[in-house]
C-alpha cells in the first residue's frame, strides 16, 4: 500500500466515525448519583439545622441563592405559609417537603461529588464546596461558620457518612452563639 | 488637548462606575411622601440602608436601620421602643425609635460583625426576633408587608392590642 493509498483510508475512516462520535445520547438516558439518606429520620435534622444556620431571608432562604434552603426561619416553600415557626404567632413549622426541597438543593449543587463523598462514607467532606464555605476554607459571605469536630460539623459530616448523629444535630441549634450581656 | 486626554478619561473613570442595580433599588422606592421632607421621619417602613449603605443618594451611611411598628398586621408606628442590638464578637447597644417607628444605627459609630441577634422592648414587653440577621441591613429588606413565603411581614412589638396595652409603660 502507497503512502498516499494509506492516508485516504484513515481520512476515509475518520470520516465515517465522525457521525458516531458527534451523536446526542438519548433524551431518556439518566445517570444515577450515590445520594446522601434523604429519608426524614437521616435529613430532617439536618435540614432543620441548616434552616436555622444558613437559611434566613437574607442568606441561603432566597430563590436566587444557588443552594436554597427552606423552613419555617426562612424561605417557604408555599406561598400560604411565612417565615414563623410558632404557632401561636400564626405560623407553622417547616414541613417535610421543605425538608425535601432543601435535600434536592443540596444534593443538585455538586451531585458528582457528593456521589464521590457519601461512596466513600463521608471521607473528605471538603470536597464538597458547600462544606469548605461553611468552615471557611473557601470564600464565604457568610464566614467560617463551622470548626471542624464541632456539633455543627458533626451534624452535617455524620450525615454524609450515612449515620447522622442526632445528639450533635440537636446541639448544633445552640449556634450562632453571643456572649452574655451584662446583668444576663 | 490631546496631551491631556489620558488624564481626562482617568479622571473620569469613577463617573463611569454605574451601579444598575443599585439604582433600580433606589428607583424602586419612588418619590417622598407629599409633605415630609428627607430626614429622620421620612420614608419609615423602606429598607433605608438602600439610599443610607453608602452608595447613595443618602448622605448620611447607616449600619443597621428600620421601622417598628406597634402591633402585629397593622401599620402604627411605635416610637420610643427600644431596639437592643448585639453582633457576634458581644459589642452591644440599645437605640430608640423615633415619632415615626424608625431607629437608624450611624456606620461612622459602629459596623457590626455579623450575625446581630435584636430585641425589641416596649414596656414589660420584649421580644427577640426569631432568627439573627445574617447580613441584611435594613429590616425591611425581608420584614415587608404584607406576610409571604418570603416576609414575616413587618417587625413589631405585641401580636394583639391587648398584649400591647398590658406592657404599657
Amino acid at each position: 500500500m502507497t503512502a498516499r493509498n494509506l492516508l485516504s483510508l484513515v481520512v476515509l475512516a475518520a470520516l465515517s466515525s465522525a457521525p458516531a462520535a458527534c451523536s446526542t445520547p438519548p433524551s431518556d438516558e439518566r445517570i444515577g448519583i450515590i445520594a446522601p439518606n434523604a429519608s426524614e429520620a437521616a435529613f430532617g435534622p439536618v435540614a432543620d439545622f441548616l434552616d436555622h444556620r444558613c437559611g434566613s431571608l437574607d442568606c441561603h432562604g432566597q430563590p436566587g441563592r444557588n443552594l436554597r434552603i427552606f423552613g419555617c426561619e426562612g424561605m417557604r416553600l408555599l406561598n400560604t405559609d411565612a417565615p414563623i415557626c410558632s404557632r401561636a404567632q400564626g405560623g407553622r413549622p417547616t414541613s417535610p417537603d421543605e425538608h425535601t426541597a432543601t435535600y434536592r438543593s443540596l444534593v443538585g449543587l455538586e451531585p458528582a461529588v457528593m456521589s464521590e463523598v457519601v461512596a466513600n462514607h463521608g471521607r473528605d467532606p471538603e470536597l464538597l464546596t458547600f462544606i469548605r464555605k461553611a468552615r471557611g476554607t473557601e470564600a464565604h459571605k457568610g464566614g467560617a461558620l463551622f470548626v471542624p469536630g464541632d456539633e455543627q460539623d458533626v451534624c452535617v459530616t455524620s450525615w454524609l457518612s450515612g449515620q447522622t448523629n442526632l445528639d450533635a444535630c440537636n446541639g448544633a441549634f445552640s449556634y450562632p452563639t453571643f456572649p452574655p450581656l451584662p446583668g444576663q | 488637548m490631546t496631551k491631556y486626554l489620558p488624564l481626562l478619561l482617568v479622571l473620569a473613570g469613577p463617573a463611569g462606575c454605574i451601579d444598575a442595580t443599585h439604582d433600580k433599588a433606589v428607583d424602586a422606592l419612588g418619590g417622598e411622601a407629599p409633605g415630609v421632607r428627607p430626614g429622620p421621619l421620612h420614608r419609615p417602613g423602606q429598607p433605608c440602608v438602600t439610599c443610607h449603605g453608602g452608595e447613595g443618594p443618602g448622605n448620611s451611611e447607616f449600619s443597621l436601620a428600620g421601622t417598628v411598628y406597634l402591633v402585629s398586621g397593622q401599620a402604627t408606628p411605635a416610637p420610643n421602643v427600644i431596639v437592643q442590638l448585639e453582633d457576634s464578637t458581644g459589642v452591644a447597644g440599645t437605640i430608640p425609635t423615633n415619632d415615626v417607628g424608625t431607629f437608624y444605627v450611624d456606620a461612622n459609630v459602629w459596623r457590626p460583625k455579623y450575625p446581630v441577634q435584636v430585641t425589641v422592648i416596649y414596656g414589660t414587653l420584649d421580644k427577640q426576633m426569631q432568627t439573627v440577621i445574617g447580613r441584611a441591613g435594613s429590616c425591611a429588606d425581608c420584614h415587608t408587608d404584607p406576610p409571604g413565603m418570603l416576609s414575616p411581614g413587618r417587625v413589631y412589638v405585641a401580636l394583639s392590642q391587648m398584649q400591647l396595652k398590658n406592657a404599657k409603660p
